[in-house]
């Protein structure tokens, strides 16, 4: 005969089925004291990040009032949000920030679609790619800052150099990456597509680009960063807007308070763009990160 | 012979690079509506045949034909069931069958029907068709890779040892999945394995391929069906069927052994 189990001993029903006990006053101020200590450690991992930015700012503070480095070559950080406020206030500061982000975003959108079309080309055609590969591999090593003098050359000092600099820059890693990503379909999935009938543009649309898709988005993300880059360096001439031209600006006239308000805006433009291309194309590549 | 069968005739294949054909001189006929076991030791040449006949290989000589027509490459009548799990991880379960629904240029409108239908047919519940693949088991998997290679009702259903990495109970549910709808409507199935019990419990006839990428010897089946795994042993010609595939087999992996070492 099977008993009924005492109540809180944890024993088994007479149907066999566990069930919960109530905890008894000890393990509930035991699982309290770690829900506790569990928060706390959350929390501190949340503040992490600002605490972080605080530090450095202390201990940039520092390092100007007990003279480790000339004012002149580091502001203190009040200096720097007080020009700061000068350049939002006389318009110049959202006015550069705006004009740079035109050309990165431009460049990144003209490099990035020659890149897309280039490397699904030479991804799935042998032919393009022997026709397209040896010249892109030559001219990839060469660094986009040292076509700068070929670009003005080219295009004069106006909105075509910075828009060909850009271009150029951003192009090459979006096309490796997609060129990789076009190039590794597996060929099980090429086949299925073919037994099932499938015609080109929907195995391309359905199978080839999806699969490609985790590794184009990584190249998109890396000529985001290389477009505002090249965007600083095609700055330095020909223009009278724009924060690379504003940083030129600020070392001629040797105010590091505005060359560090410059560098502050050019990180938070990198970052919220880089942010929001990810947060924007995350879910679409989901899969690739559930699957591993 | 009738208007689906498939006839290879003088088969070989030869990869690039290879020392020897992996096929060679393979004659087989597939009567329309069979359901063929090919059995084998490994690198004997069972999965190159099924490629050859799903038209992903071409012949290095030799001819393969269905309904009469030369095979030339990949096509809808001919389905495919691979190896390894091949849905598209991006895709729900019920985009990766409507895909050969798209494929096939089914109407939209008739698509959601048809994908309902094939989910049940394969014995999967109705909201697993907005599931991703990783979330759900090899089996399950297989199931949904089943039902898609049956999306456009193919006359040809070529299985390439599908339950090899499944539990052995999941493997004997699939097994009976794969009877059932071969049952319900007949289609041919030629189905590759390395299991000797799973090509007695499923198959009407069974070809063991030699180490030469031939055929060592083609048998028909004599078992009754419905063939219960449990008791696949107290069928009287179960002993004596299991026991030649078992020499024919042992026979042809020592040939291909010996052939490697020598």
């Amino acid at each position: 005969m099977v008993s009924a189990p005492a109540r809180g001993s944890g024993a088994l029903r007479s149907s066999g089925v566990p069930t919960a006990v109530p905890l008894s006053s000890a393990a509930a101020a035991e699982r309290r004291r770690r829900d506790r200590g569990e928060l706390a450690r959350a929390t501190l991992l949340s503040a992490l990040p600002i605490l972080s930015l605080v530090v450095v700012v202390i201990g940039w503070d520092a390092a100007v009032r007990f003279e480790l480095f000339s004012a002149r070559l580091l502001p203190a950080p009040a200096q720097v949000v007080h020009a700061a406020r000068e350049m939002y206030s006389d318009g110049t500061l959202f006015a550069d920030s705006v004009a740079s982000f035109r050309r990165a975003l431009q460049g990144f959108v003209v490099g990035s679609l020659i890149a897309i079309a280039v490397g699904t080309l030479t991804g799935r055609s042998r032919i393009a790619r022997g026709l397209l590969e040896p010249t892109i591999q030559i001219v990839r090593p060469i660094p986009a800052i040292a076509l700068v003098p070929l670009a003005i050359l080219w295009f004069g000092i106006g909105e075509e150099s910075k828009l060909f600099l850009t271009s150029l820059g951003v192009f090459f890693p979006v096309w490796v990456n997609t060129h990789a990503g076009i190039a590794a379909t597996r060929d099980d999935y090429l086949r299925v597509a073919a037994s099932l009938g499938a015609s080109k543009l929907l195995t391309f649309t359905n199978v080839v680009l999806p699969g490609a898709l985790p590794s184009v988005l990584t190249g998109l993300r890396q000529g985001i960063a290389t477009s505002l880059i090249l965007i600083v360096a095609s700055e330095q001439s020909g223009v009278t807007e724009g924060l690379g031209f504003r940083l030129d600006q600020a070392r001629l006239f040797s105010q590091p308070d505005r060359l560090f308000v410059c560098l502050g805006a050019l990180g938070i433009v990198g970052a919220l763009a880089d942010q929001l291309f990810h947060q924007a194309t995350r879910h679409t590549v989901r899969w690739a990160k559930e699957q591993s | 012979m009738t208007g689906g069968d498939i006839t290879v005739g003088a088969l070989a294949v030869r990869y690039p690079g290879a020392d020897r054909p992996v096929v060679d001189g393979l004659d087989l006929t597939i009567e329309s509506g069979a359901f063929l076991a090919i059995l084998g030791p490994s690198g004997c040449g069972k999965s190159t045949l099924l490629n050859v006949l799903a038209g992903f290989v071409r012949p290095t000589t030799g001819s393969v034909t269905f309904a009469g027509r030369p095979v030339t490459g990949p096509g809808r009548e001919r389905g495919v069931v691979f190896q390894r799990d091949v849905l598209f991880p991006w895709a729900t379960v019920g985009s990766n069958i409507g895909f050969a629904l798209r494929a096939a240029k089914v109407p939209r409108v008739q698509r959601h029907d048809r994908i309902a239908e094939l989910i049940s047919a394969v014995g999967l519940a109705p909201e697993v068709a907005h599931k991703r693949p990783h979330e759900l088991s090899g089996g399950m998997r297989q199931r949904v890779g089943i039902a898609r290679a049956l999306a456009n009702s193919p006359r040809v259903l070529l299985m390439d040892e599908p339950f090899g990495a499944l539990d052995a109970l999941t493997r004997q549910q699939m097994q009976d999945l794969v009877v059932e709808l071969w049952e319900r409507s007949r289609p041919t199935v030629v189905f590759v394995t390395h299991d000797v019990d799973e090509a007695i419990r499923i198959a009407s006839s069974i070809v063991v391929m030699d180490h030469t990428g031939g055929i060592a010897d083609h048998l028909s089946n004599p078992l009754p069906r419905p063939r219960p795994a449990s008791r696949l042993g107290e069928f009287d010609d179960y002993a004596a069927l299991r026991r030649r595939l078992h020499d024919l087999l042992h026979g042809q992996q020592a040939a291909l052994t010996s052939g490697e070492h020598g």
